[in-house]
């Protein structure tokens, strides 16, 4: 439970950095990057919200159908539509294990999980000041697990898969453009967005950690 | 012949009077010499005459004054005093006593010769009341002025005031006059004060609600009673310092030194005790008593302590020998039960034991006689069925008669009970990897003091090993452990008491022990194993000394904090080295040796606890012997 307010309360932090930060970060961003990137755009993303994994055994293990996950995510978007990003995340909870037999055992047992992504987006965005902005995404996944079982054990293994993704994007900007013109302006932010995203990914062999995700976040775009 | 018949019978008759004359003489004295004493309603503060042959007792009830004579327990005289008469001070060079009487503000001054009283105004709330040397100056402390009032004896009259800035509670001065001592019970201080100029000199912190002062007898120190946290503070008066502090019993509210120093006496009103401190050493024994002691006073030969139980209207008074009750192995018994109790007499003597009584000895049940040497300890055990019939709390007194026929005594409880917990409930067992893990409701029972785990494999019959106790009534789990894997346990527990009661089983529960797994474990993932280097070495993970590795780390590496540690470090480097030594065939063959040695040792741990060093040699040689041949071998062939 520390673990997971500590890896909540840096995932925060580093959002609040970004955003009070991101002056100093846009007079760093140097003519380089202007003429790299010019007439691309980069964001960053910050979320949280429920992993639902479709294992029964999850329940039975750590009594609950959805556990705590948050995740942060940059990319870069090549045109108005098309975007690639990566993300990487922190799941943890805690239960009590159970005999090959399904039976409750008072045997404590702590899973940590980190979700990593690579994923390509295609966003139904036809104007800078559309309101809304859904987007499909599809991609490949890499999640490290550990498992600790106290004295029956530890387990740990990297597991690979792919996922797809719904998202939807509210343009903040709209509820107060002066604001959001000026903070344009003075930080270089583009557009900012409440994130609302789905994303379901699929594993094969054990353990498996299908299942779906569900965020909800802050997008910024410089 | 009919004549010398009855001239027998005479003789004999005589001789049986004579015998039966004899020990009422004898019990009838030893009922004078330790007793309760019937006083007055709520008798508060005593104090000695100066022969010792009697004592006085304001009872704070009556608004009088008792004088006792102690040899027949009879109040021989009855003096009026103001409202609630409260500290008393006797002034043997004018044979007159004082008495504070907080009530109406005034103290009465009782002429002994001639039983005349009189009262003067003094101010409200007078509390404690010391004299002068001489007995001309009488300093009264008054709580609800904040002051210490002084008062001539031969002219009547309040002549000074010396005004405080806290409220004054008890009072002290040192035998020569110079210093006087107030407590300032508010304000968890005491001040020194100059009598002669009436200023206060300095005040420093003590305890918790300083309530009582007592000054030894050359003034070189103070002893302080705190009555809510408990403690005595010891200052010596030269620098005025706090220099230790004692612990007491409850809430002690008076204190009384023997005249030759050597003891200070301490009454504790919260738990109906008394304590003792050896003034050289700050050693106490604690005293147990009845009746809500309050004051308290030495005789003046130092022989005997009469202290007034406020609660039950007497004196108790005993001798100056001490027992010291080292411990009492149960505080509560059943009938088949015993209880132990260690005690240590102060002088050697003809000792008993009794039941119930009135802190005269042979008034109660004698449990045990005999003879005790002097500081030798004795241990005296009684049983339950010895303390009576009926459930209830029975006070057992220690009695002491030494050579010149003194007392010492002491007293403490024990409580027969005969009624058994209720059974836990509750009992809920679940799985675990060769154990189970149980847990249970608390008992409500206040003197519940554990609970049994009984096991076996067949329902009713708990044989799989001894009863498991738990001396702790507020643990309601355990785990079962070195248990059989797919073996089905049937467990039930009892509860037990102080006194030994145990309850019935609770309802019975069952439980399987099986490997226990998370949601990785039953998806079949592979397990972090321990051992990498070991396992590469011997090519298998079921390798026996590869098993002997697993054990030491399971039973002795991963129980140490370090160990953990340790281990940490191991897991994050051994795999490489595993994989290393996995490519060569002379490391492997090295790492062999070398784990083949620590494998002899593991097994010396697990047969006899301990390592041998000589089998280190002894294995390491052999293992040489043993795989050298084979290595040049593989050498040949390859």
């Amino acid at each position: 439970m520390e673990v997971k307010t500590a890896i909540t309360s840096v995932f925060f932090g580093i959002t609040t950095c970004l955003l009070l930060f991101s002056k100093s970060a846009a007079a760093v961003e140097t003519r380089f990057w202007k003429d790299l990137w010019k007439g691309r755009e980069y964001f960053v993303q910050a979320q949280a919200g429920s992993y639902i994994p479709d294992n029964k055994n999850w329940k039975k293990i750590y009594g609950t159908d959805a556990s705590f996950i948050s995740e942060i995510r940059g990319g870069l978007s090549f045109s108005r539509n098309a975007e690639i990003s990566a993300s990487a995340g922190f799941c943890t909870d805690h239960g009590r294990g159970i005999t090959g037999s399904g039976a409750e055992s008072r045997q404590e047992f702590t899973i940590f999980l980190i979700p990593t992504s690579i994923e390509l987006s295609y966003k139904l965005r036809y104007s800078d000041n559309q309101i809304i902005v859904p987007a499909l995404g599809a991609g490949a996944d890499g999640w490290y697990y550990e498992e600790d079982g106290g004295e029956e054990g530890k387990w740990t293994g990297f597991k690979t898969g792919g996922h797809i993704t719904m998202r939807f994007n509210f343009l903040l900007d709209y509820l107060d453009p002066t604001g959001a013109k000026r903070v344009e302006k003075n930080y270089g932010l583009q557009n900012s967005y409440l994130s609302f995203e789905g994303k379901y990914i699929s594993f094969s062999g054990a353990p498996d950690f299908s299942g779906w995700t569900l965020y909800i976040g802050l997008n910024l775009q410089f | 012949m009919r004549q010398n018949t009855v001239k027998r019978r005479l003789i004999l008759f005589l001789f049986l009077f004579l015998f039966l004359l004899i020990i009422l003489l004898i019990s009838g004295r030893h009922e004078a010499i330790a007793e309760m004493i019937a006083a007055g309603s709520r008798p508060n503060y005593v104090a000695f005459s100066p022969d010792g042959k009697y004592i006085y007792v304001s009872n704070y009830s009556d608004d009088t004054i008792a004088k006792i004579e102690l040899s027949t327990g009879d109040t021989v005289a009855v003096y009026n005093t103001g409202y609630e008469p409260l500290s008393l001070c006797l002034l043997e060079s004018k044979n007159k006593l004082y008495a504070a009487n907080r009530g109406d503000g005034t103290i009465s001054e009782i002429d002994l010769s001639s039983g005349a009283s009189v009262s003067f105004s003094i101010g409200n709330s007078p509390w404690d009341i010391v004299s002068s040397p001489d007995g001309d100056r009488l300093y009264v402390s008054l709580n609800g002025d904040k002051a210490i009032k002084i008062f001539d004896t031969t002219t009547g009259e309040a002549v000074a005031t010396i005004q405080l800035e806290q409220t004054p509670t008890g009072l002290a001065i040192t035998a020569d006059g110079s210093r006087l001592f107030v407590a300032n019970r508010d304000d968890d201080s005491i001040s020194l004060i100059d009598p002669e100029g009436g200023n206060v000199v300095d005040t420093i912190g003590v305890g918790d609600g300083p309530a009582a002062l007592e000054c030894d007898g050359n003034g070189n120190y103070l002893y302080v009673a705190n009555s809510y946290d408990g403690t005595i503070s010891v200052v010596r008066t030269w620098d005025f310092v706090v220099i230790k502090t004692v612990e007491v019993g409850r809430n002690p509210i008076e204190l009384g030194m023997t005249h030759s120093g050597d003891r200070l006496f301490v009454s504790c009103n919260g738990d109906d005790t008394l304590y003792a401190i050896d003034t050289d050493t700050l050693s106490t024994t604690k005293i147990e008593i009845e009746g809500g002691p309050k004051g308290l006073a030495v005789s003046p030969d130092d022989s005997q302590i009469c202290v007034a139980c406020f609660t039950s209207d007497s004196i108790l008074r005993f001798y100056n020998y001490l027992i010291k009750v080292i411990s009492i192995s149960k505080n509560a018994v059943n009938s088949q039960g015993t209880s132990c109790i260690r005690w240590v007499p102060e002088t050697a003597g003809n000792y008993s034991i009794e039941v119930g009584g009135n802190y005269s000895p042979s008034s109660g049940t004698i449990l045990e006689t005999g003879q005790c040497q002097q500081n030798l300890e004795k241990e005296s055990c009684i049983r339950g069925s010895q303390l009576g019939q009926a459930e209830g709390t029975y006070r057992i007194f220690l009695y002491l008669k030494n050579d010149p026929d003194e007392y010492g005594l002491n007293s403490t409880e024990i409580r027969l009970d005969n009624t058994p917990p209720s059974a836990p409930t509750g009992l809920e067992a679940s799985p675990g990897n060769h154990k189970v893990y149980l847990a249970w409701n608390r008992g409500s029972e206040s003197d519940l003091q554990g609970y049994r785990i009984y096991y076996g494999t067949k329902s009713g019959i708990y044989d799989a090993g001894p009863p498991i106790t738990i001396w702790d009534a507020d643990e309601t789990s355990y785990i079962l452990k070195e248990l059989k894997n797919n073996v089905t346990y049937y467990i039930a527990i009892t509860a037990f008491d102080e006194a030994g009661n145990e309850s019935a089983y609770s309802s019975e529960t069952k439980s399987m022990p099986e490997v226990i797994l998370g949601l990785a474990g039953l998806s079949g993932a592979k397990q972090k194993e321990g051992c990498f280097i070991a396992t590469a070495s011997f090519g298998s993970p079921d390798h026996w000394i590869v098993r002997k590795f697993r054990f030491l780390r399971d039973h002795y590496i991963l129980r140490l904090p370090e160990g953990r540690r340790v281990a940490g470090i191991y897991y994050r480097y051994s795999p490489g080295i595993a994989r290393f030594i996995e490519r060569n065939k002379m490391v492997r063959t090295a790492c062999r040796v070398a784990l083949l040695i620590i494998a002899m040792h593991i097994i010396s741990l697990q047969l006899f606890g301990k390592i041998w060093p000589l089998s280190l040699t002894i294995m390491a040689v052999f293992s040489m012997l043993f795989i050298i041949p084979r290595i040049r071998k593989n050498r040949g062939g390859s």
